[in-house]
């Protein structure tokens, strides 16, 4: 089939997905590999995000910024996470959505943020995707693969399971 | 707990989680060739968004673009060609034809057609612009048979996604041209020729002899 069509992007918008690519790749594997633990696993898990970050590059303002790299090491955790979901679906001990991503230490004073880190992996990730990066639960559901209905489902979930922990560390 | 209380808090943890990171330098890894393949034309397609639309439709294996600002100096060229007074390139499955001739000559706004369409296929789509026409017909199997033809012009490249195909010279009349087929099903063939001022292309699921007949019934008409 013979297709017609102007280029749609800026020049500057084709390249930021490239810088993207350019900087964050070696962390992404990084990431993926922590929960993994296979290299060709990993890369796949890099690739994977690589396409999801492609579909959803309108909220990048910047190619590389923490805001940035704290968004690719997000969508590259929850596609390894999905991966060990999938790769255990058929194990004896039925594994959830509270498999953990990265272990990330915090020593502020604010214990909300404390628990969050603290959630696992698929409910850290939606609420960073929501509060942190703007996405809507629509959007999360793309990036996740999942039906919208069920991103709102987690999101609930997540919520829930935030409270617990607030009320564990006597928070309220 | 509000929603301004868990944003608040996820960008604190959020800043937590940055920080805690190790630096891109600090976690080299050497990809694996197939890897790096993939993600090259991931990379491309993201570049190019109407080559990625174009391997979506299973069907196409053609692409013309409008240029914008640098776009051939993304290739890493592999091949050049004279293709008459188009240049031929190829790199990474993709071969590229394009003018190095303006479109002011006045021969160069004829307008051509085919004047056979075969059996089944129905008129799908016509695109118009000063370069250049497109015709799609469809059949009822949802198969596309596209026409396109572009003028000289160096605002226009025309584009090929060639990866599992074979490339033959061949004549169309007395026009020089090549003929691209695949044995994927699912993939049309294409048969691309030139006369003294515009390139065509004919894209179909039909054979090389189907082809090449068709292609010689096209007539200008303008």
């Amino acid at each position: 089939m013979l297709i017609y069509l102007q280029m749609m992007d800026t020049e500057e918008e084709r390249e930021d997905f490239e810088k993207i690519y350019l900087e964050y790749r070696n962390l992404m594997f990084y990431v993926a590999n922590q929960i993994l633990h296979n290299e060709h696993d990993a890369e796949d898990a890099v690739h994977h995000a690589f396409i999801k970050i492609a579909e959803n590059m309108e909220k990048i303002k910047e190619p590389v910024c923490p805001k940035t790299k704290s968004y690719v090491v997000t969508i590259v955790e929850n596609r390894a996470i999905d991966m060990v979901r999938k790769k255990n679906r058929h194990a004896v001990t039925e594994i959830n959505e509270e498999l953990m991503g990265l272990s990330v230490e915090y020593h502020g004073e604010n214990g909300l943020a404390k628990c969050i880190l603290k959630l696992p992996g698929r409910y850290r990730e939606i609420i960073l995707l929501k509060y942190v990066h703007g996405y809507s639960i629509r959007e999360i559901a793309s990036i996740m693969n999942i039906k919208e209905a069920n991103a709102g489902k987690m999101e609930q979930r997540a919520k829930k399971k935030l409270r617990q922990l607030c009320e564990k560390e006597g928070i309220w | 707990m509000t929603d301004e209380m868990i944003q608040a808090a996820a960008l604190e943890a959020n800043q937590a989680l940055i920080a805690q990171l190790p630096l891109s330098g600090e976690c080299q890894h050497e990809f694996s060739p197939g890897f790096r393949k993939k993600m090259k034309k991931l990379i491309f397609r993201r570049k190019h968004p109407i080559l990625s639309k174009a391997l979506r439709t299973a069907a196409a294996v053609v692409i013309v673009f409008l240029l914008g600002g640098g776009l051939l100096l993304t290739f890493n060229l592999e091949v050049r060609a004279e293709f008459l007074s188009w240049i031929k390139e190829s790199s990474e499955g993709l071969v590229m034809y394009f003018s190095t001739e303006g479109a002011e000559k006045s021969s160069g706004k004829l307008r051509y057609r085919l004047t056979e369409i075969p059996e089944g296929y129905e008129e799908y789509e016509i695109d118009s612009s000063e370069d250049g026409e497109t015709f799609v017909y469809e059949n009822e199997r949802g198969e596309f048979l596209t026409f396109h033809y572009l003028h000289d012009s160096t605002q226009v490249a025309f584009g090929l996604y060639t990866e599992g195909y074979q490339c033959i010279s061949i004549t169309v009349g007395e026009l020089e041209g090549e003929i691209y087929l695949t044995d994927n099903e699912e993939m049309a063939n294409a048969v691309v020729w030139k006369d003294e001022n515009t390139l065509f292309c004919l894209d179909a699921f039909l054979d090389a002899e189907e082809l090449l007949k068709l292609a010689e019934t096209i007539e200008a008409y303008e």
